[in-house]
């Protein structure tokens, strides 16, 4: 049996996006699928309350954990934490994505260890909360994103090119500019740890630096494979030519990177680009809600389901 | 011999060594690093020459890039190396083992355990960590981080399987230690994690450390367990896999009656139970007290102002691979509380004061010291014929009200959190030790 976390408030969407994929998919079928909450797990009986979607129907059931579990929760909460510490602990247990948030600055620190990945890395230091004084780069231009998560919303960039600074807050709709200072930016690093990264002169869109995010996922014989690219800000513009070389490259990474995080089954990795076209490594992330959303293309989103059987299957079968 | 590496840029596998090193080799070598070996050209440099070989100041030697590369040696530490016939071994390489949750395995994490680098000017050589879920077995490559002393951080990298493995987790499955013990020839230590049952099992077979442990069952159904507490009178029921106090419940019969402090939660729970048939409802509301508990004859341990008190024994394997005991603090419980677990509200004092505090009357407090001692020892020689590796023990004893000493459990896995409060030197030593003990397995030790 495939397993599928998620949080409480999400069980009801996912389990009848599930359900509806699970029926678009020929061929694939054969081994059922429960989707249920992280709370509905029941630690000592080895059980979990949750969805059954098998054949035509779709149930309410109680069963015994499944062999290999998809953690698609985002979750913080520490009694959540422990929960998943306790899956993966479990013995003939797969749990695939234990976290699917991270510490940024853990990524920069693994891809630095090898010297095929020093062309995509950007000059950088961690700005701790509890420091006071924090200096800035003069006459160059940086980004200050959160060191903990992937949310390009929090990431602001300071653009000192020219003979204008100004600070804009990436993130889809909300723009914000204002006259660069570092008194403006202090108020920001005080609340949590963030990292600091000096940029080239990035390809932009409406100010913002523009952000490749490829989504990858392993399938069929353990192998990644990219499975969608999305550009930020402009979702339905034409950036194409400036994402095709990101898919091998974000298949070298994750090669890379799983030696270190070896239990990690669906990511995604953002790229920001230079006005050479050099791709720049920006955040990497587990599970996305996003990847659900309901306008996205339907193929999509069956391929993903899929691999996840695929990879169900292998470790079943072992 | 102690020495440095430079890189030398080259596709070719060679080593470079000052005259006097060199003079000991044909024109190839194996050279070793962990679990690699690599056969390599062995050269003369000019450009080196003899140093002392001390850590202080290495000889320096050089590696082709390409060397290095095949052996996956990080070029910034300080080598011990070793000179033989065909061969040259680069080291030692230790391995630490962590958990299982290798995403939370980051510089800023791995931090905590920076302290025990204090003894690396005796030890030198490559120690990493890394999760047993990191292992390419293929290639017998582990991918995690290293200690790097030039910076005095931990950095990511890969590196051979090691050659001396130091057990810092448990939730590893039982396939892969059998794995890695097979190639380190047997030198993985603390290379199991016992119950509590199995430990009372096969510390019984010693008969005279059978003396010190209470009468203990593993509980199977509610007969078996009111027989016993009807024997014993009051008594201790634990988790067989749980510690730091974890679980615990203490049930006294008092006439026809039971009185019940259940420490399950995060606080404890006092009832009192009228007659035989409240205990059974009682268990009947707690199957789980049959599921993979103990119960044990409770005992009724000395005091020290009114709270209990027993005693941590850290025993570890030191650089001669002899068992010796490292550190001694005694915990005392909380007020009221039958538990003396520091995570539990206890506090530290040191085996002195603790007796002298407890027993205040005219006492041999050396003879009680050479008791724990003496039984500590031989609990340790015992382990060793367990058929597996142990190389540390945080042991837990105490004394009753008449000065018998009692063995109340051993942990593979102990917490020092005490010890590094009450006595800060005494805590970097437990540190260091099984740094020693992993050096003495190695081929470098004096």
């Amino acid at each position: 049996m495939l397993g599928i976390l998620c949080s409480q408030k999400e069980e009801e969407v996912y389990r009848e996006h599930f359900y509806s994929l699970f029926h678009q998919i020929t061929g694939y079928t054969d081994i059922p699928v429960i989707v249920s909450a992280l709370s509905s797990i029941n630690f000592p009986e080895k059980t979990v309350l949750g969805y059954e979607i098998s054949g035509d129907s779709m149930k309410p059931v109680r069963a015994s954990l499944p062999e290999v579990v998809f953690n698609l929760s985002i979750t913080r909460k520490r009694h959540d934490l422990k929960k998943l510490r306790a899956l993966a602990e479990m013995e003939n247990i797969v749990l695939v994505n234990e976290s699917n948030t991270f510490r940024q600055s853990m990524f920069m620190q693994i891809l630095s260890s090898n010297e095929c990945f020093s062309q995509y890395l950007l000059p950088h230091r961690e700005l701790k909360r509890e420091d006071t004084g924090h200096r800035f780069p003069i006459n160059r231009s940086f980004l200050i994103k959160p060191d903990k998560g992937a949310n390009l919303s929090e990431i602001i960039y300071v653009n000192q090119a020219g003979t204008q600074s100004e600070i804009y807050y990436c993130g889809g709709m909300r723009k914000c500019c204002k006259p660069y200072t570092p008194g403006n930016i202090r108020p920001f690093i005080a609340r949590r740890n963030r990292l600091l990264l000096g940029v080239p002169e990035l390809i932009t869109y409406n100010n913002q630096p523009l952000v490749i995010r490829v989504y990858i996922q392993k399938g069929t014989g353990g192998s990644w494979r990219v499975v969608l690219k999305d550009i930020y800000f402009n979702l339905f513009g034409t950036f194409d030519r400036y994402s095709e070389k990101l898919g091998p490259v974000s298949l070298e990474f994750i090669n890379y990177i799983s030696n270190f995080i070896p239990g990690l089954g669906i990511c995604f990795i953002d790229f920001i680009l230079d006005t050479y076209n050099n791709p720049y490594f920006l955040n990497f992330g587990g599970w996305e809600h996003e990847l659900l959303n309901k306008n996205r293309d339907g193929d999509f989103q069956k391929t993903l389901f899929i691999n996840m059987i695929e990879f169900a299957k292998q470790h079943i079968n072992k | 011999m102690w020495a440095k590496i430079e890189i030398v840029p080259s596709e070719r596998k060679a080593v470079y060594l000052p005259p006097l090193l060199y003079s000991s080799f044909m024109n190839h070598t194996n050279v070793l690093f962990g679990t690699k070996t690599v056969r390599s050209r062995v050269e003369c440099s000019d450009s080196l020459w003899d140093e002392e070989g001390t850590f202080e100041r290495p000889t320096k030697i050089q590696l082709t890039s390409k060397l290095r590369d095949r052996l996956l040696i990080p070029e910034t530490l300080i080598y011990q190396i070793r000179i033989y016939e065909n061969r040259l071994s680069i080291g030692p390489v230790i391995g630490m083992m962590l958990g299982i949750h290798s995403h939370l395995y980051n510089p800023r994490h791995m931090e905590k355990y920076s302290d025990r680098f204090g003894i690396y000017n005796k030890v030198g050589g490559l120690i990493c960590a890394f999760s047993p879920k990191s292992i390419d077995w293929k290639r017998q490559v582990v991918f995690g981080l290293f200690y790097d002393i030039e910076s005095f951080s931990w950095k990511y990298g890969s590196f051979p399987l090691p050659n001396i493995v130091y057990r810092r987790d448990f939730h590893c499955s039982s396939r892969i230690i059998k794995k890695i013990i097979n190639l380190t020839n047997g030198r993985i230590f603390n290379s199991y994690r016992f119950s509590k049952h199995e430990l009372y099992s096969f510390a019984n077979k010693d008969s005279q450390l059978g003396r010190h442990i209470p009468p203990t069952e593993l509980s199977s159904d509610f007969n078996q367990v009111k027989g016993f507490i009807d024997k014993h009178l009051k008594v201790i029921l634990k988790p067989n896999d749980l510690s730091r106090g974890r679980g615990i419940c203490i049930i006294e019969k008092r006439g026809s009656g039971y009185i019940i402090t259940d420490y399950r939660f995060k606080l404890p729970v006092e009832s009192t139970l009228r007659d035989e048939e409240s205990l059974t409802r009682y268990f009947d509301i707690n199957k789980s007290f049959f599921n993979k508990y103990l119960i044990q004859k409770y005992i009724p341990l000395a005091r020290i102002n009114g709270s209990f008190f027993d005693i941590r024994v850290v025993m570890q394997k030191n650089g001669r691979g002899i068992w010796g005991c490292t550190g001694i603090e005694c915990r005392v419980s909380g007020k009221s509380c039958h538990l003396t677990n520091i995570s539990r509200g206890g506090h530290a004092l040191s085996l002195d004061e603790a007796l002298r505090s407890a027993f205040p009357e005219d006492c041999d407090y050396e003879l009680l010291k050479s008791r724990v001692d003496r039984f500590c020892m031989r609990f340790c020689t015992h382990m060793d014929t367990f058929g597996e590796h142990f190389a540390e023990f945080g042991m837990d004893v105490a004394f009753d009200t008449g000065k018998n000493l009692w063995f109340i459990e051993a942990n593979v896995f102990p917490s020092f959190k005490g010890f590094k409060k009450m006595d800060y030197d005494t805590y970097i030593a437990i540190r260091h030790t099984p740094f020693l003990y992993a050096l003495y397995l190695s081929e470098f030790k004096d």
